[in-house]
């Protein structure tokens, strides 16, 4: 178990570097000069200036010590410093990243139980008008792209009806929140809630549970205790996956409820070629998705003693 | 056959949205009341859905309607033109290194991992930074991140075909090892890759609008819907009917390609049906 999980963490580690060589090199060579693009155009004419500049980022080195000092940098937790404002890239990131974790944590909350119930209900009661309905909704639910269901929302709720606010934080009130975890929330309850089904519904037949109920235990101790604890490990594994991908998805639900996370900051670094904050910023991403996927695989040897991690 | 599909009602719903969406594309400057981008008149701007414009206008007075019509276009190109190269990269890839095996299967196998460990949406934005906004470096992302999931399936049932009696008695009577990759193998991957081909197409399109949306993708004047989207987000209050249309036509098209791929799946193998 213990070389399982330490041969991961190398294989995340690789991962993570491999990602960042490429994104270091291919950002640094790719087209026009770095210092260009950082410092201001209009000042950029003067030669002088751009040689300020370039050796005030580092420019004027040959790329491989550019390289070697990024991630020499990177190993004692310095993401480099940001072309436009001058600051340390891990101060702009920390912030944004907690102010993103409110929405994402509130979501898969919300997630976790609504989809869990949704499911187990239209499983219990497959075949009926419910279950019907909870499948179109749920299968309308994957389909739709989180910021027109965004848009939607904000439309039905801020505009339409005027009881919750359209975008922005508004001082850390709850009230702020709802809209944009919404958004995260509903294509999550809508995949948890299919998987759900399905696993219940290949527990239900087994004959454990015919033996349960023939012995008399009550419908809940059956459906609890012997239903939806052997489905956990499949819900498990979707909701492993969702929960990765979710820090993908604030990207766009950022945008449209001017939510200043991290996603919001990738987006403007983008637009300004700001290469250290993008670099950064993806490497946040990176990073929050490959240790959950590590933290879910960790989790399945606990729950299912039959898996082997040799 | 035809009984088959009457029978897996997904399959048919899928197929019947995407043939109307291929349609639509096909015969947009036929079927578009105007034009999508020189038909602009300020007069018309912000005009509500009413006879003369069906969805009614955005800010420079053009028809929403008509450039939903030709947004289709770029939608469908956009999947199924980087699912072409997906494909094509994932089963080559695929079948070298499941049927190559040792060090050529483990560097494949540990590229693709890597791949997989970064959000499809992230890596496309990492791209995207690379080369900059635009349509064509939407092609390039696209193109180049999707093919994982098909790479690692190819290889899967390479390797299982690979050990089976018929493979081995090919080989026996001196097939050559194209001959077997192409007679004995590639006819038995068609299927899952058809499955995961169609739900590339669906997530590309997302992918791409949402891309267009942040601004980053197809740039303005085009008709893609992602762009229509990001332009309907300021007049929510005004003209809602901006953001309401574009975003129907891409549920129903992400829907109907969905309901296809689940169909398909289900066609391939009665058993899994649930």
């Amino acid at each position: 178990m213990l070389i399982y999980v330490i041969r991961r963490l190398a294989q995340s580690a690789a991962a993570i570097l491999i990602l960042l060589t490429i994104l270091f090199f291919v950002l640094n060579v790719l087209p026009g000069d770095a210092a260009l693009l950082a410092g201001d155009l209009r000042m950029a004419k003067n030669e002088e200036v751009i040689e300020n500049i370039r050796s005030k980022w580092g420019l004027d080195k040959p790329l491989h010590i550019r390289y070697l000092t990024y991630m020499g940098n990177l190993l004692k937790g310095d993401l480099g410093t940001s072309y436009r404002t001058s600051n340390k890239v891990i101060d702009l990131i920390i912030p944004k990243l907690l102010s993103t974790l409110k929405i994402v944590i509130t979501a898969f909350i919300a997630a976790v139980i609504a989809g869990i119930l949704l499911g187990f209900v239209a499983a219990l009661y497959r075949g009926t008008l419910i279950d019907i309905i909870l499948m179109i909704i749920a299968i309308l639910g994957i389909s739709m792209p989180r910021f027109w269901l965004g848009l939607m929302l904000m439309y039905y709720f801020a505009v339409i009806h005027n009881f919750l606010p359209a975008s922005g934080t508004g001082g850390g009130s709850f009230l702020f929140i709802i809209l944009p975890a919404l958004t995260l929330s509903i294509p999550m309850i809508a995949l948890i809630a299919r998987t759900t089904r399905s696993s219940v519904l290949d527990e239900i037949n087994h004959d454990h549970v015919r033996t349960a109920r023939a012995k008399g235990l009550s419908n809940s101790t059956v459906n609890i205790k012997h239903i939806f604890r052997n489905s956990l490990l499949s819900i498990i594994t979707i909701v492993g996956l969702q929960l990765g991908t979710i820090f993908a998805n604030t990207v766009v639900v950022e945008k449209v409820f001017a939510w200043p996370g991290i996603g919001d900051l990738v987006v403007n670094s983008i637009f300004k070629r700001d290469i250290p904050a993008i670099q950064g910023c993806i490497l946040v991403f990176a990073l929050c998705f490959i240790l959950i996927n590590l933290f879910v695989d960790i989790l399945y040897a606990f729950l299912d003693p039959r898996i082997s991690y040799s | 056959m035809i009984k088959k599909i009457k029978k897996n009602p997904q399959l048919t719903i899928g197929l019947f949205i995407t043939v109307i969406v291929i349609f639509t594309a096909i015969f947009a400057p036929i079927i578009a009341p105007y034009d999508p981008i020189d038909d602009a008149n300020l007069l018309n701007s912000l005009e509500s859905p009413g006879r003369e414009f069906r969805l009614g206008t955005d800010r420079q007075g053009r028809d929403i309607l008509s450039r939903i019509i030709f947004g289709a276009r770029i939608s469908l190109s956009i999947g199924i033109i980087t699912q072409i190269i997906n494909t094509f990269l994932g089963v080559s890839l695929g079948l070298i290194a499941g049927y190559a095996g040792g060090k050529i299967d483990d560097l494949i196998m540990n590229i693709t991992n890597i791949m997989l460990s970064i959000p499809p949406l992230i890596l496309a934005l990492a791209i995207m930074a690379v080369l900059g906004p635009g349509l064509i470096n939407i092609f390039i992302a696209l193109g180049f991140t999707l093919w994982t999931y098909t790479c690692r399936v190819t290889r899967a049932q390479t390797l299982s075909i690979k050990e089976k009696e018929y493979v081995s008695a090919a080989r026996a009577i001196g097939a050559s090892n194209f001959r077997i990759i192409f007679k004995h193998i590639l006819p038995n991957i068609i299927g899952p890759v058809l499955v995961i081909a169609t739900f590339g197409v669906a997530s590309a399109i997302l992918i791409e609008s949402s891309l267009s949306f942040l601004g980053i993708g197809a740039q303005p004047p085009t008709p893609s819907w992602g762009t229509m989207l990001s332009n309907g987000r300021d007049y929510i209050w005004t003209a809602p009917w901006i953001m309401i249309y574009p975003g129907i036509a891409i549920v129903m098209t992400i829907l109907g390609l969905n309901l296809m791929g689940d169909g398909i799946r289900d066609y391939l193998d009665p058993h899994k049906k649930g």
